[in-house]
């Protein structure tokens, strides 16, 4: 990880733009029509919060185990790295990030690699414009539909043939069955967010700043806050796709948690 | 153990690929003597690792030249074990027994009767299916209240490629047949070696289910990655 690039108060700016070729999308979650909570199945934050010293703690022994979500994208292709997902360029920030926390919860629970393809669910919530949104409406969709492999929605497509009837069954496969909803801000939601990463359970995450959503993998540093996270731009940005935002660019503006997905063998 | 599952994680990175080193199968000498253990390979640096308490391993950083070791240590047979690399591949780990003082030797020949009365016939296997198979279950709502060497478990890269190397193959041919799954999470899209081990009947959460398709084990999770590394050790491949 020597070449991560880590985004802070001072750098932001450099690093706001998306590399060319590539994009963002998100559209901030308004938590007056849609509070903490509001999906079907979205229970707000319900783990029990860790204490400082337990943080503090934990991001010892990860690093010391190599156990967090970082490390497991590391093995979790049969052995190998994981490649980044690359959203092309379209607005699909909020689909990307869900759906890579689809794909790491698969993982943490040891079930076979498959790579699933979030074009879809940007996709079908959007009708098949390249529209902005939020990671809640996209949990929303994986909860509901699920998301395909890459071989019945090949990466980047956004044909409809692809929308075939044995698509929709292999996307009913990978679907997200329990997942956490954190607090609006403040706080709780920093707390929510490194309990969360030190359970190894991947956080897709907002950031209006940002105009993105990508998905948290790891808690580098309680104080400073810094987290680590896996984006959608290829492996070619920053350290194999993955990057540090520190400080306040670290504190996400919506942040869904995965807890569990459904076990499916293929 | 910590230095074992470091060894482990060495052999499996190394096992399909092929930079040698070897070590002499003994050495042998006085307590409180310093021992050296010199390695054969075509490596530059080595990396040695005493793999039993006792054995004192000098700095190899302080030596001239690392494909010596130095040790030292009181009475006892002790585990010292090697690992170079070149280029990017890494070797095979080698194993020294290093024999300090009258230790006694490995028995020869037919193991003697064991005097201890026959104990219980081992443990049926969980999952009655050929292949080492292993699962958690866990609650994933209760998952930060685990004590937190038992919650490192979960994540542990070094379980997860030991349990890669040992498992069966899932019915694709290339996934590792393990798995840490919630209780609560619906089993119908999985395969029925699965289906039927979530249905067993457990006592607590988290559960360890274990089995080669002769025995096996099912309890609570023990308490940290070096106990469960132990218990995977035990029960595969047989």
């Amino acid at each position: 990880m020597a070449n991560i690039i880590t985004i802070n108060d001072q750098n932001w700016k450099t690093y706001a733009q998306p590399p060319s070729g590539q994009g963002m999308g998100l559209v901030p979650r308004d938590f007056v029509k849609h509070p903490q909570g509001y999906l079907m199945c979205a229970k707000p934050f319900d783990l029990p919060l860790f204490t400082d010293e337990q943080i503090q703690a934990g991001i010892v022994a990860q690093e010391a185990n190599k156990s967090s979500l970082q490390h497991i994208r590391d093995i979790a292709a049969n052995g190998s790295r994981v490649p980044s997902f690359d959203q092309n360029g379209q607005g699909y920030c909020w689909a990307y990030s869900s759906t890579c926390a689809a794909f790491l919860a698969r993982a943490a629970a040891g079930l076979p690699y498959v790579r699933l393809s979030a074009h879809k669910v940007g996709c079908f919530v959007k009708g098949y414009r390249d529209q902005g949104g939020w990671n809640a409406q996209s949990v929303d969709h994986i909860a509901n539909e699920g998301v395909p492999s890459d071989a019945f929605w090949p990466a980047k497509s956004m044909s409809r043939s692809n929308d075939t009837p044995e698509m929709r069954a292999n996307a009913a496969l990978h679907k997200i069955t329990e997942w956490m909803d954190l607090a609006d801000g403040g706080a709780d939601l920093k707390r929510q967010l490194a309990t969360a990463l030190l359970s190894d359970m991947p956080t897709a995450v907002d950031f209006n700043w940002w105009s993105h959503s990508v998905c948290a993998v790891r808690l580098i540093s309680w104080n400073p806050f810094k987290i680590r996270i896996w984006n959608s731009w290829s492996d070619s940005w920053s350290d194999a796709g993955m990057g540090d935002l520190e400080g306040s660019r670290a504190i996400p503006n919506g942040a869904i948690a995965v807890r569990v997905v459904v076990p499916s063998v293929v | 153990m910590r230095r074992l599952s470091v060894a482990l994680v060495l052999f499996l990175a190394a096992s399909a690929r092929g930079q040698t080193i070897t070590l002499p199968a003994e050495v042998k000498g006085e307590p409180g003597a310093f021992l050296s253990v010199p390695a054969t390979t075509d490596g530059k640096v080595v990396r040695w690792v005493a793999m039993d308490a006792g054995l004192n391993l000098f700095p190899v950083e302080l030596l001239k030249d690392s494909k010596t070791a130095v040790v030292i240590g009181a009475k006892g047979r002790y585990r010292l074990l090697a690992y170079t690399a070149v280029g990017d591949v890494p070797s095979s780990p080698a194993i020294c027994t290093v024999i300090i003082g009258e230790a006694p030797p490995v028995p020869p020949g037919p193991t003697p009767p064991d005097p201890k009365p026959p104990g219980p016939t081992p443990d049926p296997a969980p999952i009655p299916t050929a292949g080492f198979r292993f699962l958690i279950v866990e609650e994933t709502a209760e998952r930060s209240k685990l004590p937190a060497d038992q919650r490192e478990i979960i994540g542990s890269t070094v379980l997860r490629l030991a349990l890669n190397a040992a498992c069966a193959k899932g019915p694709d041919g290339k996934s590792p047949e393990w798995r840490i799954i919630d209780k609560d999470a619906p089993m119908a899209a999985e395969s029925k070696v699965w289906q039927d081990a979530m249905a067993r009947p457990r006592k607590s959460l988290p559960w360890l289910i274990v089995s080669n398709g002769t025995t096996g084990f099912e309890g609570p999770l023990p308490a940290t990655v070096n106990e469960v590394l132990a218990i995977v050790e035990k029960y595969k491949g047989k």
